[in-house]
């Protein structure tokens, strides 16, 4: 990128990606700025540039949205938004600029997963790990099941708000099978921080597995490696982040409800022989309802919302660095996702006579 | 007499003779000769809108007692009159902030009067302010040594919320006392929370009839408060006997084996062993063996504290919910308040 063109990124006088509408040279360009990314002699700041392009200052998303249009009409090629969402999840773009993409494609079916990870997976940028989170249970109950939202509710679940039944259902999914690359990639990254020895090399593995049919794309590689290094560098001190912050959890708080569902079941008088007059129950049937005390103890944290208080535990530095951690593993998780959607789109435009050179090369394709 | 002075007199012979309420013509006409005594006289104010709360026209009472505190804020008579007729709500939870606020108000203004501060134990307890209210209860007892209803709240705030099993006793012993002092039969319900905490359920069991006895099974009045008091006591039950985790009831109390205190406690140990087994690799990540020792001490302290904090929220904002009703309708407002809101004849 010469002075020029960088000057007009910084200016907001660019044209976004599909600026200029959804055709053959439009493709090519977007192609071309996808490749020149991730190329071995892209600038230092080519992640960066290209998230800019992905939206403009006054228009937002439009141009994406008529895309969105263009793909569902079929007056242009679906391997065309693939490519856009991949890589806003590929450059490493903040939770709103990926869901500013997400957005505008999602009334795409066969985007439908990915919008909804991209839109629910995160949090981390704006403190809004609730919100996600209460999006991701809602996307876990949708009919059908999807699997990758589940991995990543059980994630938050355990990473988040250290509740081990998390880590447990990460396992069996895991060991199930079945899950694409990322999700296992995330899933294994909770093992890491429960301790797990092993952990470190199946998500090097998963990682490398999923970044291997784009070796075209050097830099999405080498960044990818580069943040697993940061983000796996000191298994303990995370690990110990993780259990002060999981000690600092209202534990007593669980027991409220035990005692409640315990009085539930309780029967009044009548279980015990003799204590009933004349054979029958003495006092009539009473209802299941908890008293007023009882149901504002249970209410109250139901209302500020239990992942809440989970997740906001007073041990402030421990949160804040389990967050930090979290905010890169999910920026990684995106890349990975990401990386997956640029091979499918890559391969699209394969399909579609593109010609796909090396991504060293400086020049689009045309 | 004076004006006043017959009113006062009215009124309480018309709590005298209590029976599920105040005698209604007798307390009407005190009501009338309180209005008589004089407008805009405080004593008087309170003493009309005590009347007519006890009459039944609780909001009137609440209206009349506010204009009161607005004509005299530094009198403690109406703040006082307010946090009665508030902790003599049916539903005492729902005012138990205006009967704290209102009594913690005639506290500074009347300080060392024990009716003041058990009645504030109880707005406090109803509030979930338990640390307060146990130090509003113990001070009532050191004001008067032989108040059983501060003993009883005391006993109750001890046992629920301090986690201290021999207050189980003070609540047994407690209600056969109050009983014999002429209290109602409600004073059952503290025993029965003593005998259900040391396992004496069948005792527990008897207490809380004798609680309810005098309150008929059907009656639309009265069966409301039979439902409280059976509602409460079905909530004892599942928070079991004892207090949380002690004993047979640790497990249980944390959420059984798999529970997230469990795991965290066997992760932070576990965690220990493999620092004490690599401490140099400790060294490196800057993590240590006795920070996780505090991390497991505070842990446990911090369960069992929040454990006894959200029992009392359960059983004693529960007992509050059932046994203040109750108290309200089989018995009057005690002498010793009417005495706190000036409603007294001056004898010479």
């Amino acid at each position: 990128m010469n002075a020029a063109e960088l000057i007009a990124l910084r200016s907001g006088r660019y044209v976004p990606l599909f600026g200029l509408g959804v055709g053959r040279p439009e493709l090519a360009r977007a192609l071309g700025i996808a490749q020149r990314t991730f190329g071995t002699k892209a600038d230092a700041r080519a992640l960066e540039h290209a998230s800019v392009f992905l939206t403009h200052p006054a228009l937002g998303a439009d141009a994406l949205s008529l895309l969105a249009d263009a793909v569902t009409e079929r007056a242009a090629p679906t391997w065309a938004a693939t490519l856009t969402l991949g890589l806003a999840g590929a450059v490493g773009a903040s939770d709103a600029l990926r869901a500013q993409v997400a957005h505008a494609f999602a009334g795409i079916p066969a985007l439908a997963t990915e919008v909804s990870l991209a839109l629910d997976v995160g949090g981390g940028d704006l403190g809004a790990w609730r919100e996600h989170y209460q999006r991701l249970r809602v996307l876990d109950a949708s009919a059908p099941p999807m699997r990758a939202a589940s991995v990543a509710r059980h994630w938050f679940d355990f990473v988040l708000a250290r509740r081990w039944h998390g880590l447990d259902e990460l396992r069996a999914m895991r060991a199930h099978g079945g899950l694409d690359a990322s999700s296992s990639w995330l899933a294994a990254s909770a093992d890491w921080i429960a301790g797990e020895e092993k952990a470190r090399s199946e998500m090097t593995d998963v990682a490398q597995t999923a970044l291997e049919p784009i070796q075209q794309l050097p830099r999405l590689v080498q960044t990818t490696a580069r943040e697993m290094v940061e983000l796996l560098s000191h298994p303990w001190t995370v690990r110990w982040e993780h259990l002060r912050c999981a000690a600092a959890r209202d534990h007593g708080a669980a027991s409220i409800r035990a005692w409640l569902h315990a009085a539930a079941e309780e029967r009044f008088f009548e279980d015990t022989p003799g204590e009933s007059v004349g054979g029958h129950a003495e006092f009539g049937e009473l209802g299941p309802e908890p008293s007023r005390a009882g149901r504002a103890a249970s209410e109250a944290r139901q209302l500020a919302g239990d992942f809440l208080l989970d997740w906001f535990v007073h041990e402030r530095e421990a949160r804040a660095a389990v967050d930090d951690w979290a905010r890169l593993a999910l920026r990684i998780y995106h890349r990975l996702r990401g990386a997956a959607m640029l091979e499918v789109a890559l391969r699209g435009a394969r399909e579609d006579g593109f010609p796909l050179g090396d991504a060293t090369s400086s020049e689009a394709p045309r | 007499m004076k004006p006043f002075d017959l009113a006062v007199v009215t009124l309480q012979e018309a709590i005298t003779g209590w029976n599920r309420g105040a005698l209604p013509g007798l307390v009407s006409r005190a009501a009338v000769l309180f209005d008589e005594a004089g407008r805009g006289v405080v004593p008087a104010v309170v003493g009309g809108a005590v009347a007519r709360g006890l009459a039944g026209d609780v909001e009137g009472a609440r209206r009349r007692l506010l204009d009161a505190i607005t004509l005299a804020p530094d009198s403690a008579g109406a703040y006082v009159a307010l946090g009665v007729f508030a902790l003599r709500d049916p539903d005492p939870l729902t005012r138990a902030s205006e009967a704290a606020w209102a009594l913690t108000a005639a506290r500074n203004l009347a300080p060392g009067v024990a009716c003041i501060e058990r009645m504030l134990a109880q707005a406090l307890t109803s509030a979930g302010e338990f640390m307060a209210a146990l130090q509003s209860a113990r001070y009532a007892l050191t004001l008067d040594p032989d108040d059983e209803e501060a003993r009883l709240w005391s006993a109750l705030l001890r046992l629920y919320f301090g986690g201290d099993l021999s207050a189980a006793t003070v609540l047994i012993e407690g209600a056969e006392e109050a009983e014999g002092r002429g209290r109602s039969a409600a004073q059952w319900l503290g025993a029965a929370a003593g005998q259900h905490a040391r396992g004496e359920f069948l005792e527990g069991r008897r207490a809380l009839r004798r609680a309810v006895a005098p309150m008929k099974i059907g009656h639309p009045v009265e069966s409301p408060m039979v439902d409280g008091a059976r509602r409460w006591y079905r909530e004892l039950r599942g928070f079991g006997p004892g207090v949380p985790m002690t004993g047979d009831r640790w497990l249980r109390d944390v959420g059984g084996a798999q529970s997230d205190y469990v795991r965290t406690r066997a992760a932070l140990t576990a965690f220990r062993e493999q620092m004490a087994a690599d401490p140099s690799r400790a060294k490196v990540e800057r993590v240590s063996p006795r920070e996780v020792d505090v991390a497991v001490g505070a842990l446990e302290a911090r369960t069992r504290r929040a454990m006894l904090e959200w029992g009392a929220r359960l059983i004693l904002r529960g007992f509050a919910e059932a046994y203040l009703p109750m108290v309200a309708y089989l018995e009057p407002p005690p002498i010793d308040a009417l005495a706190a809101m000036d409603l007294v004849v001056c004898d010479g």
